[in-house]
């Protein structure tokens, strides 16, 4: 939850620019962590400059959408086996979460609002190889967060609960690796908890590609296990 | 009617061309003469011609074959030579480009949404 007046103070010293947190920087921040092989954590950081920014390049200025991403992973029986993520039928995606604390949820949960794939080179000194073009595939999510103050687990009989985090979370939207998606994930609205607008105040976002129609989203979800 | 000095001409045209390719002589005129049996005599010339820029066109078909096949194996990625099955793959995204976004234009006709741009409370 946001305490208001720090986040205030945040937008008088960082200025407009920088606080009009954008598609093509977050992009631009997650290229360059897989390029210079960080480990995943989600993007949190703020290290990278804006110069470091504008090292990556997109060939033709594009980036490429795709319908769907195939994620492969091992059942409990030791076969292979794929769950197919498109946006506008099957979203949801799961992945290992870099927090190791104590009693943490072991899992990320984010909804996909597109696959896309981009040739990149950058303008970097600290990436080996940098000038070559390269593919590079990557994910557009949305993130949900954990429901404050709820306990979930075998011993509660209680299913995890999450909810989305709210638009003008920084950490939001952001991008993801497809090699660290664990697979996708069964979401089932908590329809007690009701729906809300308050979460994307924004009719038509693209972040409801799943149902065009629709102008709120279900405030919470359970995941089913 | 079939005319010997006609077929003679045919002859001496083959001689041209297989001269050009390095062929010899010698070998011209027996497929002239092959191509010769094998017609039924009426206008055997034109039947001539016919097969035998035939057979110059398989040979060309089957050189360009073969220097196909040379610079495709040389250029082959070990790569693109993985097996179906391969057991690292983590996921798979079509390499398709049938819908580009330009990335400024996408922006562009999104303003105002959180998802493109997030706004802060104020």
């Amino acid at each position: 939850m946001y305490v208001f007046p720090t986040k205030a103070l945040w937008f008088v010293t960082h200025g407009l620019a920088t606080a009009l947190k954008k598609f093509l920087p977050k992009l631009q921040d997650h290229l360059l962590g897989r390029l210079t092989g960080r480990e995943f954590d989600g993007d949190m950081h703020e290290e990278f400059t804006d110069s470091d920014r504008n090292s990556i390049r997109f060939v033709g200025n594009r980036i490429y959408s795709v319908q769907t991403c195939r994620i492969y992973y091992t059942s409990y029986d030791l076969q292979r086996q794929c769950d197919t993520i498109n946006p506008s039928t099957h979203p949801d995606i799961m992945l290992r979460s870099p927090v190791n604390e104590e009693g943490a949820e072991p899992y990320w949960y984010a909804r996909v609002l597109g696959v896309y794939h981009a040739n990149v080179w950058a303008e970097n000194s600290v990436i080996p190889g940098a000038r070559n073009a390269r593919c590079m595939n990557f994910l557009w999510v949305r993130w949900f967060g954990e429901e404050p103050g709820y306990r979930s687990g075998f011993r509660r009989a209680r299913l995890p609960k999450i909810g989305f985090v709210e638009s003008t979370d920084e950490f939001a939207f952001s991008f993801v690796d497809p090699a660290n998606v664990v697979r996708g994930c069964h979401l089932i609205p908590a329809f007690n908890a009701g729906r809300s607008a308050d979460l994307l105040p924004w009719p038509h976002s693209i972040a409801r590609r799943l149902n065009p129609e629709d102008i709120d989203d279900w405030l919470n979800f359970y995941v089913n296990m | 009617m079939v005319s010997r000095p006609k077929l003679s001409v045919i002859f001496s045209l083959c001689i041209d061309l297989f001269t050009l390719s390095g062929q010899q002589g010698e070998l011209a005129h027996k497929i002239v003469k092959r191509l010769y049996g094998s017609t039924n005599k009426r206008n055997a010339e034109h039947q001539i011609a016919k097969r035998y820029r035939r057979l110059e066109r398989a040979r060309l078909a089957f050189d360009r074959k073969r220097l196909h096949n040379h610079t495709k194996q040389r250029t082959t990625d070990p790569e693109d030579n993985k097996p179906d099955g391969d057991s690292e793959l983590r996921y798979y995204i079509s390499p398709s480009k049938n819908h580009p976004q330009d990335i400024l234009t996408t922006l562009r006709n999104n303003r105002g949404d959180p998802a493109y741009h997030v706004r802060f409370p104020n």
